[in-house]
């Protein structure tokens, strides 16, 4: 290791005596192989975060004041394992077992913590804490996993059942089952397994790519092919096991940006938005000259709404650290949305000037300048920020919209066919194409391109309703199809009577002739808006002066505005 | 079989180590012959402290005769990443090494002109005009290139010329007839949308390559060749537009239907199997014929791709490898259109957990007639620096040790650590892997390429249980290498197969000469070609050790044959 990472000559020692403990030839060996150890191992400090180094040093000092407190060691272990410094944690750990050895938790993350670096070690250490608690459904499944990628189909059988015993519903245990299943070749005891992982919320890929293999197996091409398709649909690559114990020592230990980073997402996905900000809120408190939490806090402020708290923190933070040029890109968009224009598009101007390459800044200056009313600036920097991303979709749709907006329809079109070819799944692009083609008075094509994205995308309900707008009210007969308009909006409706999707259906109504039932429908639109209050006046004005059409037996055509 | 006394006498004495008898240590299987061969060179990518996500991809290799020679030549991939300009720093440019009659390497002069200087992931190698030499495609991160060989070992850039516009986050490619007209088309595998400037940490914080999961995937590409010097990008035209991450490809008629079809492996994806259909389009059939995900319904990393027939059943197989956690995937071919996911029970399950593969190779290692098994491994994430690692600070906790697999006979395997030498000795953070046989001396030698910078040739010192014949296929009226040809070598009892192709392992180009191991068979009964075309032709046997040529029409046709 002369090259390696430099450690302390007792970490060495620690690494050591770990190494003999774990990565012998006999991965069953008991802890006591060790020697005691009164020192605790602790690694190269520098670079690491703030929060990560004090709380290293403070609990290896508590190993220093009390080498023979398990808890101690425990704790120090339980540092390493939850930012990932394997050896450290191994011999901590390993000191804490020799301690304490009736203590589950210790050979239990030792399992944990070189479940990536030596199969059978992990699968020793877990068996070890095994010993020591056999009610955790965790461990169980963890075993029965180690022990299905080794082969061992039997022993992996009995450590899913041990596990779905303490609990029923673990999916991951009945995902086992099924996997065992199909490695045997009894492909319907698989199906029953895995439909019993589905029932109990299981959502995996892998969950439903097992199922279409059983089900393909049994000859059944048609459920083999909607286990496909609910795979490719699924966004969880893997199922995430619920480990409490690793839970709690994430929440509770893991102190670097990314572990908490880990802990807001999770908050988030929860919808536990106080809990999310709470973290940063903990590590603001904790380090309140370091930047990066201070930062962090804004951000997410930012994105939780809190445009006031956001800047706050924002500032607080650039204050901290002048350098960090994204913050700064950041205040200044909030800045400018907060309504302090000038102030906010200098900050902008600065960060881009600071970072000359990275198109990012020239985007949120941009976005800036766009917010101001600045258009032809906007359009300028969002050019720019193409030379240096041409295939950034967020700002070929960006400078498409102003360019439609400054009337530039022609250009504002060939942003919005780019936007599309880099990303076909984003609805506003093929409906601002399909405006700005309207506004052309290409109507036709509109009505081509919106049919194209609702094949795309046909849970759409914005392009549907588009589509059925331009059917409804192209002042072309030859387009103009209202029963067709009705039909796509009739779905719709069925779920939602909302005032928009009223007034187009009113609109269809009219172009087919219907002027009474027009005006019934607009009316429980205009009734609908005048329910919603202000925020919906200007629909409720341009619904008001239709039916007025309505009434005079006309329908509503939308006459083209025509752009360069 | 001394292999298999060797690996009874690794398995009794694996943990006794204090106990080893004092008997002088065996040659190893492979010993690293790197400078003796005369290589020395340094690719080193990554400036310390940045940590850009190809510098821990690249690391392609092709192995073939640049310069007509009838010699093996070496082609290294290399990238360099100029931080501050966001650009391929100008000492980035790839190696050709040319070898000469003493066996040595040198680096071709840089006039030579095949030294592309955009950032190079990997390099694939074909006769792209049939005028007998062998040209390259170079994958990049930015802009792909094409050179044309002038038919002398020196190059000239046919990018622009060709029509290659792949300026995508490229990784394998590969030559092969798609549309069997005669001429090489080329399939690339795009990998991902890569955002340099995003950065990605460790668990403590430290800075780290990113995943793959955090950008979005991209489609592949397929240009077909139209005969004059050019290609067209008919990646849309042919249903091939799906977004993956791919990394590994190879060429095969996997649905049996005597039209080749595209094996793409992606990364945390599941795979594709594009079928060529009758109208030259092709149809994802990977979910039905078994090679979208594992045999429990995993996608897995799909690093790399190795071809061959692990048990002499006359099919060939799959074996993909993937991450730590993931074990190495064997697909066995039981049909046309059917495989099979058989890693279980073959010995190449648990070895393979521990270790991150990458490049990959079957070959016969001892010439006793079935097929081995390489695999370069590599860790694309940082994890605890294992012993004996020394190279830096930067790479240790990303260095781990290459496996070599003997096949016990019936396509079980069992790792061989001790006796292969420095191929499983040396740690380092290995990549590309090329197999052929570069000394000419009838047993296969390893070329590694390692994303720490270092190349390593590992010369095949394995006591020999048997012949060998090399063969290569060649079809004198396209003049070139019958790529996607099929040669059936019928000894005594059995019959070994193997495909004419140089697309296999990861970003890497094998040589097209095809080898086997014969093991006691001393004369060959009966040699079968099938050309890509579906034609059947049949050679003479006659002696072993040797390297033969195949012409097509220099053979009877099986009917005339009786």
């Amino acid at each position: 290791m002369a090259d390696g990472p430099r450690t302390s000559r007792l970490l060495t020692l620690a690494v050591a005596v770990a190494a003999a403990t774990l990565f012998g030839c006999d991965p069953a060996s008991p802890p006591q192989a060790g020697a005691l150890l009164t020192q605790p191992p602790v690694p190269d400090l520098s670079g690491l975060q703030p929060p990560l180094v004090r709380a290293i040093e403070e609990a290896a000092r508590a190993v220093e004041a009390n080498p023979d407190a398990a808890a101690a060691w425990g704790k120090l272990g339980s540092i390493y394992v939850v930012h990932d410094f394997t050896a450290e944690s191994v011999a901590c750990l390993e000191q804490a077992a020799r301690r304490d050895p009736g203590e589950f938790r210790w050979p239990y993350l030792v399992g944990k913590a070189v479940l990536l670096d030596d199969h059978a070690a992990s699968l020793s250490a877990f068996r070890r804490a095994h010993a020591l608690r056999d009610d955790y459904a965790p461990l169980e499944a963890l075993i029965g996993r180690a022990l299905l990628l080794q082969g061992d189909l039997d022993a992996a059988e009995a450590a899913f059942r041990r596990a779905l015993a303490i609990n029923g519903q673990l999916v991951r245990g009945h995902l086992g089952l099924g996997q065992i299943a199909l490695e045997r070749g009894d492909v319907a005891a698989a199906v029953t397994a895995l439909e019993r992982a589905r029932e109990f919320g299981g959502q995996s890929q892998e969950l439903h790519w097992a199922l279409a293999i059983a089900h393909r197996r049994q000859g059944d091409a048609a459920a083999a092919a909607r286990a496909e398709a609910a795979a490719e649909r699924a966004t969880v690559s893997d199922e995430l096991l619920p480990d409490p114990i690793y839970q709690e020592l994430i929440a509770t230990l893991g102190v670097t940006l990314a572990r908490r980073n880990l802990q807001v997402t999770r908050y988030l996905e929860q919808g536990n938005r106080e809990a999310a900000l709470g973290v940063w809120e903990a590590a603001v408190r904790a380090d309140p000259e370091w930047a990066d939490p201070v930062i962090k806090l804004g951000l997410l402020r930012a994105k939780l709404g809190d445009t006031d708290g956001a800047i706050e923190m924002l500032e607080r933070g650039l204050q901290l650290d002048p350098e960090q040029h994204q913050a700064r890109s950041s205040l200044g968009g909030l800045l400018v949305k907060s309504g302090a224009i000038d102030e906010g598009i200098a900050l902008l101007r600065a960060s881009a000037a600071a970072t000359p390459e990275n198109p990012d800044a020239r985007f949120k200056l941009a976005m800036g300048l766009a917010r101001a009313e600045r258009r032809a600036e906007a359009i300028e920097t969002l050019g720019q920020t193409l030379e240096l991303a041409p295939e950034n979709p967020d700002a070929r749709f960006a400078r498409g919209v102003l360019l439609a907006m400054e009337g530039r329809l022609g250009d504002a079109e060939a942003e919005f066919e780019i936007a599309i070819d880099l990303e076909p799944t984003r609805t506003e692009a093929h409906i601002n194409l399909a405006r700005a083609l309207s506004q052309q008075g290409r109507l036709d094509e509109a009505a081509s391109v919106l049919r194209s994205a609702r094949d795309l995308l046909p849970h759409q309900i914005e392009i549907t309703l588009a589509l059925a707008w331009v059917l409804a009210t192209a002042p072309d007969e030859r387009l103009r199809d209202g029963r067709a308009a009705m039909k796509l909006l009739r779905p719709l409706l069925q779920r939602r009577r909302a005032p928009r999707l009223l007034d187009a259906y009113a609109a269809a109504q009219a172009a087919t002739g219907d002027f009474a039932a027009a005006i019934r429908t607009a009316d429980e639109a205009i009734a609908a808006l005048r329910r919603a209050g202000p925020g919906g006046a200007t629909l409720l004005a341009e619904v008001e002066s239709r039916r007025a059409l309505y009434a005079r037996k006309r329908p509503f055509l939308v006459v083209p505005e025509r752009g360069q | 079989m001394r292999s298999l006394v060797v690996i009874a006498a690794l398995l009794l004495t694996a943990c006794s180590g204090s106990e080893r008898s004092d008997h002088p240590a065996p040659t190893p299987f492979f010993v690293d012959a790197t400078q003796a061969w005369g290589v020395d060179v340094d690719l080193d990518r990554a400036a310390p402290g940045n940590y850009f996500m190809p510098d821990s991809m690249t690391g392609g290799v092709a192995i073939f005769d640049a310069d007509g020679d009838d010699d093996l030549d070496l082609y290294l991939v290399h990238g360099r990443w100029d931080v501050a300009r966001r650009a391929p720093a100008p000492d980035g440019a790839n190696r050709l090494l040319l070898q000469g009659d003493d066996g040595v390497f040198r680096a071709a002069p840089a006039a030579t002109g095949a030294g592309d200087a955009g950032y190079g992931m990997g390099v694939a190698v074909g006769d792209a005009d049939n005028d007998g030499d062998l040209d390259l495609y170079i994958t990049n991160y930015g802009p792909d290139a094409f050179y044309r060989n002038r038919g002398d070992g020196t190059f000239e850039d046919a990018t622009a010329e060709a029509g290659i516009g792949n300026d995508a986050y490229s990784a394998s490619a590969g030559f092969f007839d798609a549309d069997a007209d005669g001429w090489l088309d080329i399939f690339v595998t795009n990998y991902l949308d890569y955002d340099s400037v995003r950065e990605a940490v460790d668990a403590s914080g430290r800075p780290d390559y990113a995943g793959p999961s955090v950008s979005p995937a991209v489609p592949d590409v397929l240009y077909r060749n139209n005969g004059d010097g050019t290609f067209t990008d008919i990646t849309e035209a042919s249903g091939l537009a799906t977004p993956g991450r791919g990394l590994s490809v190879i060429f095969d008629d996997l649905d049996g239907d005597g039209r080749i079809d595209i094996y793409v492996g992606n990364d945390g994806d599941p795979n594709f199997a594009w079928i060529r259909q009758a109208d030259g389009s092709y149809v994802d059939r990977a979910a039905e014929m078994g090679l979208a995900v594992n045999g429990n319904g995993r996608a897995e990393a799909a690093m790399g791709i190795a071809r061959g027939d692990v048990d002499g059943d006359g099919a060939e197989d799959l074996l993909i490898t993937h991450l730590v956690q993931e074990t190495n995937t064997l697909y066995r071919r039981l049909g046309p259109g059917q495989f099979f996911d058989e890693t279980m029970g073959r010995g190449l399950a648990g070895p393979s957990l521990d270790r991150t593969g990458v490049g990959t190779a079957f070959f016969d290692l001892e010439l006793d007639g079935d097929l081995d098994l390489f695999v370069a491994n590599g860790r694309m994430f940082r994890r605890r620096t294992l012993p004996g690692a020394s190279l830096g600070d930067h790479w240790n906790p990303y260095a781990e040790p290459n496996q070599l697999f003997v096949n016990r006979g019936e396509g079980r395997f069992v790792e061989v650590a001790e006796d292969c030498g420095p191929a499983c000795d040396d740690l380092e953070v290995s990549r590309g892997l090329a197999a052929g046989d570069l000394d000419r001396d009838g047993d296969v030698d390893l070329v590694v390429a390692n994303s720490n910078g270092s190349v390593r040739l590992y010369r095949n010192e394995t006591p020999r249980q048997g012949h060998w014949l090399a063969l290569r296929a060649i079809d004198p009226a396209l003049r070139r290498d019958a790529v996607g040809a099929r040669i059936e070598v019928q000894l005594d009892r059995r019959v070994l197969v193997r495909t004419v192709t140089a697309a296999r392992s990861y970003f890497s180009s094998a040589d097209l000469t095809t080898h086997f191991g014969l093991g006691k068979a001393e004369r060959i009964d009966r040699i079968a070609v099938r050309w890509p075309d579906g034609v059947i032709e049949h050679f003479d046997g006659g002696g072993v050790d040797r390297f033969r040529v195949l012409r097509r029409g220099e053979g009877r046709t099986p009917s005339r044959d009786g």
